[in-house]
């Protein structure tokens, strides 16, 4: 006997859930590995393997991360500055947070790159002061990646952060525990999921991030240049399979990235379960 | 409390507390003798938790001294006042183990680890929760959790311990054996104690005293005897007890007005019901109602009764001869308290004075 389940139109609303999957992420992906199919498997290894591209591919994933790790500080910092006070203009600066997002990407990245030139506001500063220059360098790359990154980390975190309990704070205060202990051993390991999860999405993000990196990236092979870029220039010169494999590549590093996130958080989630 | 003269170990002065314009204590003072077990009750709302959370340092008082053991300790924080704090949702840390939730003040403190592992282990044999140090909070029941919460407080070997609503979020049935376990805990340890409670069975089953709050002031301070049979305020003989106003009580036989009130309050052991054709004991001065409505109490009946527009409340045996809705009844009424504005007094059946004056 089929048993119907309380809530109803399961069938259709997976049957849409399935639909839209496919025609908006499957296909498109599975388009990929199509492509690339015309490509022997040496040709293939041989196409991603190139330094060239392997130095895309580091300078991809080593700025990536520098700049979600700077994020997860950050963010942090933003998200508790949002949530514990109370001072003007709070509304606003939580409305801005979500700016990186609503630019196009490309307007962002001309403004900081014009900032950033060792004639820019910034820039100069830095230039004649330190030596350091910004745009044209890896440097410049992580500053674009971390504005793009930087949403991601605060909103995963400011939900959780809201909805912890003064009281926890309050037993580790009768307790003894200083600020530094209350913070390190009862507030972090309650945000620590969602700072995972907001760093894990921030760099998922920021390795495929073409728009705002193009222009400060200054594109010198070997050292500025970044993978999405490569894909872009494979395709400008027609040659499909080559950019389709790269595309591919990195998109085996982006599910590998979150699988790893989806680990860790259903056995977080495990742990608390039943004390929602 | 009040009229003895122990010294005071855990003291309250003239205590004022606002929340921006809520006035949440009002001249507070309070005097708790070492050792006690003491019960806040009050509706919600009348200061209660207040008074709590500004003993163990979580809020400052606007005005005036908190002294603990003869120290003031306004400007001491909860840490350093020998406090220990189980709140109302526990507030187990969720991503410890039971063994670290317990050890954490120990930890804090810097105690030798072989040490603390002595102290959990003796902790937990306390709270019959031994082999549970691995679990997660989120891997206990609410009795065990609640215990776990007891044991974490009592670990740094405060010498005052605070609750508040410890039995709140406890379904009723563990509820029952929570709280005997907490009376035999505490008073096998000899820590001072003092718990929050909105639940006037919970304050007379488990304090040695109760102090009564309601609007931010404390009412009345006494042992739960004291309360009962001597309230000191309506507010108090309304709130303790099954307690059932009544209008016009001198249309009641034997019973007149004082200054002019006419209200009173009537408990039900303050109400007795006969059956017609029951030896009376005061047939004169009983007086005739109808029985309105019978509820099953399981060990009991109570019988409802209408008599003069007020609806009384009285408590029968289940062995004593059936009565039925609509059955006329004798009722007599022992004695009741009267309120007048603010004071409140006993008066007793003239019956009863009568009696006693012959004998």
């Amino acid at each position: 006997m089929k048993r119907k389940s309380i809530i109803p139109g399961f069938g259709l609303s997976f049957g849409i859930t399935i639909a839209i999957l496919s025609l908006v992420v499957l296909i498109p992906l599975c388009s990929l590995v199509v492509f690339t199919a015309s490509l022997s498997p040496e040709e293939f290894i041989y196409t991603v393997t190139r330094p060239r591209v392997l130095s895309g591919y580091f300078v991809s994933i080593s700025t990536a991360l520098i700049a979600s790790l700077v994020n997860v500080v950050m963010g942090l910092i933003l998200a508790w500055v949002l949530v514990r006070y109370d001072f003007p203009g709070k509304r606003f600066l939580d409305g801005i947070i979500e700016l990186p997002f609503a630019l196009p990407t490309a307007v962002a990245g001309i403004s900081l790159t014009h900032m950033t030139t060792t004639n820019g506001w910034v820039g100069s500063v830095f230039y004649d002061l330190f030596g350091i220059k910004i745009a044209y360098t890896r440097l410049g790359i992580t500053i674009a990646l971390i504005f793009i990154g930087i949403p991601f980390v605060v909103r995963s975190v400011q939900p959780v952060l809201e909805k912890i309990d003064i009281q926890y704070e309050e037993a580790a205060m009768i307790l003894g525990a200083d600020r530094v202990m209350t913070f390190s051993k009862v507030i972090l390991p309650e945000i620590m999921p969602a700072l995972i999860s907001g760093f894990t999405l921030a760099f998922a993000r920021c390795i495929g991030e073409y728009g705002s990196v193009v222009f400060i990236a200054g594109n010198t092979p070997y050292e500025t240049e970044i993978a999405p870029l490569l894909i872009m220039s494979e395709l400008q010169e027609f040659d499909y399979p080559a950019a389709t494999s790269i595309a591919l590549v990195m998109l085996a590093i982006a599910f590998v990235i979150l699988s790893v996130n989806a680990v860790i958080q259903s056995r977080v989630a495990k742990r608390v379960s039943g004390l929602a | 409390m009040g009229e003895n003269n122990e010294q005071a170990y855990v003291e309250l002065k003239n205590i004022n507390k606002h929340f921006k314009d809520f006035h949440a204590s009002k001249d507070v003072n309070i005097s708790i003798p070492k050792g006690r077990l003491v019960a806040l009750l009050g509706p919600s709302g009348s200061g209660k938790t207040t008074i709590l959370r500004m003993i163990a340092g979580l809020e400052q008082p606007d005005s005036g001294e908190i002294i603990i053991d003869g120290r003031v300790v306004n400007n001491v924080p909860g840490s350093e006042r020998g406090i220990g704090f189980v709140f109302q949702n526990y507030a187990l840390f969720r991503y410890m183990t039971v063994y670290d939730n317990i050890a954490f003040g120990l930890r804090v403190k810097k105690v030798p680890e072989n040490e603390i592992k002595d102290r959990v282990m003796e902790l937990l044999s306390l709270i019959s929760c031994e082999g549970l140090e691995k679990r997660y909070p989120s891997e206990l029941s609410g009795g065990q959790r609640q215990r776990v919460a007891f044991a974490r407080a009592l670990a740094p070997n405060p010498q005052i311990l605070l609750l508040d609503e410890p039995f709140a979020a406890i379904d009723a049935k563990v509820r029952l054996e929570l709280r005997t376990w907490l009376r035999e805990m505490i008073t096998k340890l000899h820590i001072t104690s003092i718990f929050v409670t909105h639940d006037q069975d919970e304050a007379i089953e488990v304090a040695d005293d109760i102090i009564v709050t309601n609007l931010g002031r404390v009412e009345q301070a006494g042992t739960p005897r004291e309360l009962y049979s001597d309230p000191a305020t309506p507010f108090v003989a309304r709130f303790i007890g099954n307690s059932i106003p009544v209008k016009n009580f001198d249309r009641f036989n034997f019973f007149e007005k004082k200054n002019n009130s006419v209200t009173a309050i009537v408990r039900p052991e303050f109400v007795s019901v006969f059956k017609k054709g029951e030896n009376l004991r005061y047939p004169k001065s009983s007086e005739e109602a109808v029985v309105e409505d019978i509820i099953f109490r399981g060990s009991n009946l109570e019988i409802r009764v209408r008599l003069h527009d007020n609806l009384l409340s009285s408590v029968r045996s289940i062995n004593e001869p059936a009565i039925s809705v609509g059955e006329k009844v004798d009722v007599f009424i022992y004695r009741l308290f009267v309120i007048d504005g603010d004071d409140i007094s006993l008066v007793s059946n003239r019956t009863l004075n009568a009696e006693s004056v012959v004998i």
